[in-house]
């Protein structure tokens, strides 16, 4: 962060481990050269500060371009040009959009974002009593997809030619099923055949786990397929790659056994762009979230944000692209910190 | 004289793209698989640009009496509720699916390319802007933004389409870029850039024609992601006009009835995903032969035929060669004998390295000495069983130890490997693995070599360290491989590498990444080492400096054969081939002042261009017609020298 070279290393001897700088008070100091992870995290959470508020902007001027009139739509079109203003007044409508913006982010600084049109909720409320079906639903299929995606790339990169083939074939075949029509073939099988798992509808935690967790599986799973076919090749790619380094020859040949030049060397090496993808998948599932959570009846953030967009409920959707833009930013920031972990070099840059 | 380099070595044809796309066509349609998607394609796309040609029926004519029945003569894909044509549904409802991919496609392909091609050639701060715009569209839910933007006319997909072009741009964006940044750093752009070309001309006639293989490949998977989100949108009812068909509301029609029949899913559903996996899988295959191809530019193999009836001979001549050796002798650590190594591909096999016979004593340093290509780091390797993929011991012996280690189960040459013998490679900066710790490392090694766990492996980490002189071992336990400098590094890993205490250390070039300063120490260190232990050492190098400075013996290579063996001392008193005579004339180390250093004219011929006869024929001052004729074998005299070379004895007489 600094552009003063840190004091260890002109003193110390050649190859002396490079320290990261600290970036916040002096006091802090000793805390960080302890901890360069802490160090790290604290820089990168530093960041995502600003990331946050360009994303508050950007939410607000999408918003704000769509055409159409929330009076309009409240009044049903029986208004006159009172009652119009009425409602521009009421709404903030009224004023220039710096000052709509300025009003919309002191509103958000107090945990509010306004309520919705049609029904009259509060908009954090309503957000607050979604977001946990959405985020259990996709940290589901982001650990089952991750799991499943580096076992099979794994297999396929430490296999012949045959496994590979297969494996191949399978990822091809998850790559190309469209969501949509995946959980309508695992409602047909397990939910209308077998009988196994509901088809649709959610039951909380609170009520029941088990019946929780049986409503999540068939919706995780569908989410999750097309998110492990990508873990899987990017997967096998990384490891194709490591496995022709020479550090792995050199392994070899010591005679360490090939489960742990695969697993504990390989596959560490080969983990920081199976990350990347996993990051890549998260963002793709929380989109995924909205067939899914129309396919099963799911009452998440997903299933919200298409009912606002076909209704036109400017608050709901403001809230909700927000709500969407905040979980990425903690999901990056997670993945950075990972690759800290995972890698030595990442936490000096 | 010097014409014959132009025989033997071809010069390079430049690639030239644009008539290489014939070629790129033509090994396409030898791939089955892409044939097959290519074919399906070109069917969906056309039935979907004139559906009223194709289509059977009229999508639209209802017909109550007739409904959700299964496939039959008049209706081959069966009919919907309504009774109408699922066939002239599908081809119908393909239209505005496929209209609207291609839209995105082609807006995500040309930001791809203009935007790719900018950063990729003029770098700096242009590249970094459009490096952070790809990170932060790369973690935008496309489909969060497209209900956004689709809020706005949720019948008319067009805006949504140019959001998702912009938004699926990046993954093409980011390939343009590495292909133009390689295309970049070619001689003969950096040449144009020097001679003032304008850059719109260099990046048109220059940098494109390589962009446009990568962008078929893109094409196709943007394709198919744009293709999944559209018919996932008109599954939603966005972007649809009732009661016309699109595949995503048919999906989820068909979903409406699945109680009462279940087929309408499989025909509706199965067109998106057989769509989608073709696209994927013209993509993979294209991919294939672009990349096939970028590794033909090496030269052609032999045909199959000639290559495996080469190989045949080959192996025949190593075989007598290895019966004219003398046979392995007791007091050896490692005997190799007729060791041949082959690379089997698709098109046969060709011989990399020949026949090679050696012997290592106990307690012995071996130099293998030679050229680039000669086949040295091959036979090293060959010993520990490390070929890498597509590389295999043909013919031949090596015995470490009275242990024969071709064919050896899996488990005892782990066995072999931790016991008796150690490998220290080239470059320390890529033997050592970055994520361990140099005291991970080298437990983890005396784990498996030497049983010791806990406070014992680091007690003896420390001693391996202080063996190969590390100051400060202790700490340096806890440093990564990239917090020392190279010559810390080689000697961590040779520390390692005496973990087990083995008997024989290969060392494949172990100063070559070094510093000259860095390289003496090595050698110093390798020496004394051996001193203290007895272990024998097989040293790989192209340096004849540090033969003489490190080598009891050596074996001198030149094209997949050992060509003269000998003590050090003799051979640099006496030598007997004309091929290690002129490379210590090349060699710096040996030269007097003022004297002219004479390079080998040629260069070591490709494994596929080797001679009938001689292999240093063509490079040799003293060859005849009879050193065409047939094997030459390697020769060993009385005193434990031998020689590939059937004039060596009249030439050492005429005191060549």
């Amino acid at each position: 962060m600094s552009a003063q070279s840190p004091p260890t290393l002109t003193s110390a001897a050649p190859g002396d481990p490079l320290r990261p700088e600290p970036v916040t008070s002096v006091a802090n100091k000793n805390i960080f050269r302890r901890h360069p992870l802490l160090a790290f995290f604290t820089r990168r959470l530093a960041l995502a500060v600003p990331l946050l508020f360009i994303v508050s902007i950007l939410t607000f001027i999408i918003v704000a371009l769509i055409p159409g009139n929330p009076a309009a739509l409240i009044l049903g079109g029986s208004g006159n040009v009172q009652s119009y203003a009425a409602i521009d007044a009421q709404l903030g409508l009224d004023k220039p959009l710096p000052v709509q913006y300025w009003n919309w982010l002191t509103r958000l600084f107090h945990g509010d974002l306004g309520e919705s049109i049609f029904t009259h909720q509060s908009v954090v409320q309503e957000l607050t009593q979604r977001l946990g079906v959405t985020v259990a639903l996709v940290v589901g299929a982001v650990f089952l997809a991750s799991v499943a995606g580096v076992l099979l790339g794994t297999l396929a990169a430490c296999s012949r030619r045959t496994v590979r083939r297969i494996i191949d074939v399978i990822t091809w075949a998850g790559f190309a099923v469209p969501g949509f029509w995946l959980a309508y073939l695992l409602v047909s099988t397990f939910a209308m055949h077998i009988k196994l798992l509901p088809g649709s509808g959610y039951v909380p935690f609170g009520t029941s786990p088990s019946a929780w967790f049986s409503s999540l599986v068939l919706p995780v799973i569908t989410l999750a397929v097309p998110g492990a076919t990508a873990v899987a090749k990017q997967t096998r790619d990384s490891m194709d790659h490591v496995l022709g380094l020479e550090y792995i020859t050199t392994l070899r040949a010591d005679g360490i056994p090939q489960r742990s030049v695969v697993l504990r060397h390989a596959l560490r090496n080969a983990a920081l762009p199976i990350l990347t993808m996993i990051g890549l998948i998260f963002v793709g599932m929380l989109g995924g979230t909205v067939v899914v959570e129309q396919v099963f009846a799911l009452p998440g953030l997903g299933s919200l944000v298409l009912q606002a967009a076909s209704s036109h409920d400017l608050p709901v959707l403001e809230g909700a692209v927000l709500y969407f833009a905040i979980i990425v930013i903690a999901v990056n920031l997670v993945i950075d910190l990972l690759y800290g972990w995972l890698d030595p070099r990442v936490r000096v840059q | 004289m010097t014409d014959l380099i132009g025989k033997t070595v071809p010069a390079p044809a430049a690639i030239r793209p644009a008539s290489d796309s014939v070629k790129v066509v033509k090994a396409l349609l030898r791939k089955p698989l892409a044939v097959i998607s290519l074919l399906f394609l070109a069917l969906v796309l056309f039935a979907s640009l004139f559906p009223s040609v194709v289509a059977p029926d009229n999508p639209l004519a209802a017909n109550v009496s007739a409904a959700l029945e299964g496939p039959s003569r008049a209706h081959l894909l069966g009919t919907d509720e309504l009774g109408r044509d699922v066939l002239s549904r599908l081809i119908y409802g393909g239209r505005p699916m496929i209209i609207a991919s291609i839209e995105a496609t082609v807006l995500a392909l040309l930001l791809g390319t203009v935007g790719g091609m900018a950063a990729g050639y003029f770098r700096g701060r242009l590249d970094r802007t459009i490096g952070w715009v790809v990170d932060v569209v790369l973690s935008i839910p496309v489909m969060i933004v497209l209900l956004v933007v689709l809020t706005i006319n949720s019948t008319d997909l067009t805006r949504a389409m140019v959001a998702l072009g912009v938004l699926t741009s990046a993954v093409p964006l980011r390939v343009v870029r590495s292909v133009t940044l390689e295309a970049r750093s070619n001689g003969y752009i950096a040449a144009a850039r020097v001679a003032g070309l304008p850059h719109r001309r260099i990046l048109v006639r220059h940098v494109l024609p390589r962009v446009y293989g990568p962008l078929i490949v893109q094409g196709a998977l943007a394709g198919s992601v744009a293709l999944m989100m559209v018919t996932g949108l008109a599954f939603l009812g966005l972007g649809v006009n009732p009661p016309n068909p699109t595949w995503g509301s048919m999906v989820s029609d068909a979903a409406q009835v699945m109680q009462q029949d279940s087929w309408l899913l499989v025909p509706t559903g199965g067109i998106v995903t057989l769509t989608v996996l073709c696209l994927g899988l013209f993509a993979d295959a294209f991919r294939d032969v672009l990349a096939e191809r970028a590794s033909m530019s090496s030269p052609v193999s032999r045909s199959a035929a000639a290559a495996s009836a080469a190989v045949a001979a080959e192996a025949a001549q190593a075989a007598a060669d290895r019966a004219a050796f003398r046979p392995p002798r007791p007091d050896a650590v490692l005997s190799v004998r007729g060791l041949t190594i082959a690379r089997r591909s698709h098109s046969g096999s060709v011989i990399l390295v020949d026949g090679v016979n050696f012997d290592v004593m106990r307690g012995e340093i071996l130099g293998i000495v030679g050229e680039s290509g000669s086949g040295k780091t091959l036979t090293a390797r060959a010993i520990l069983n490390l070929l890498a993929p597509g590389l295999e011991v043909a013919a031949g012996e090596v015995l470490l130890d009275g242990t024969s280690l071709v064919n050896l189960s899996r488990r005892r040459l782990t066995g072999v490997r931790r016991n008796l013998v150690s490998f220290v490679a080239q470059d320390p900066s890529q033997s050592l693995d970055p994520s361990f710790s140099i005291g991970s490392t080298l437990r983890e090694a005396l784990k498996w070599r030497e049983n010791l766990t806990g406070g014992a492996a680091t007690s003896r980490a420390v001693e391996l360290l202080r063996s190969v002189r590390l100051p400060n071992a202790e700490q340096l336990l806890h440093y990564y491989p990239y917090q020392v400098s190279g010559g810390m590094a080689q000697r961590v890993a040779i520390a390692r590498a005496l973990a087990g205490n083995p008997k024989l250390l290969v060392a494949d070039e172990p100063t070559t990444a070094l510093d000259v300063t860095v390289q003496s120490e090595i050698l110093a260190l390798l020496r004394s080492l051996r001193d203290d232990t007895g272990m024998a050492i097989l040293f790989i190098t192209h340096n004849w400096g540090a033969v003489a400075d490190l080598c009891d013996r050596a074996a001198v290579m030149y094209a997949g054969e050992v060509v003269e063996l000998g003590s050090v001392g003799e051979l640099f008193a006496r030598t007997l081939h004309p091929y290690t005579s002129a490379l210590l004339r090349s060699s710096p180390y040996f030269s007097k002042p003022g004297q002219e250093l004479r390079a080998i004219r040629g260069s070591v011929p490709h494994p596929t261009e080797w001679t009938q006869g001689c292999r240093f024929q063509d490079r040799c001052d003293f060859a005849t017609d009879t050193c065409k004729q047939g094997a030459i074998a390697l020769r060993e005299n009385a005193d434990n020298r031998a020689v590939r070379c059937i004039r060596a004895e009249e030439l050492a007489q005429a005191g060549a």
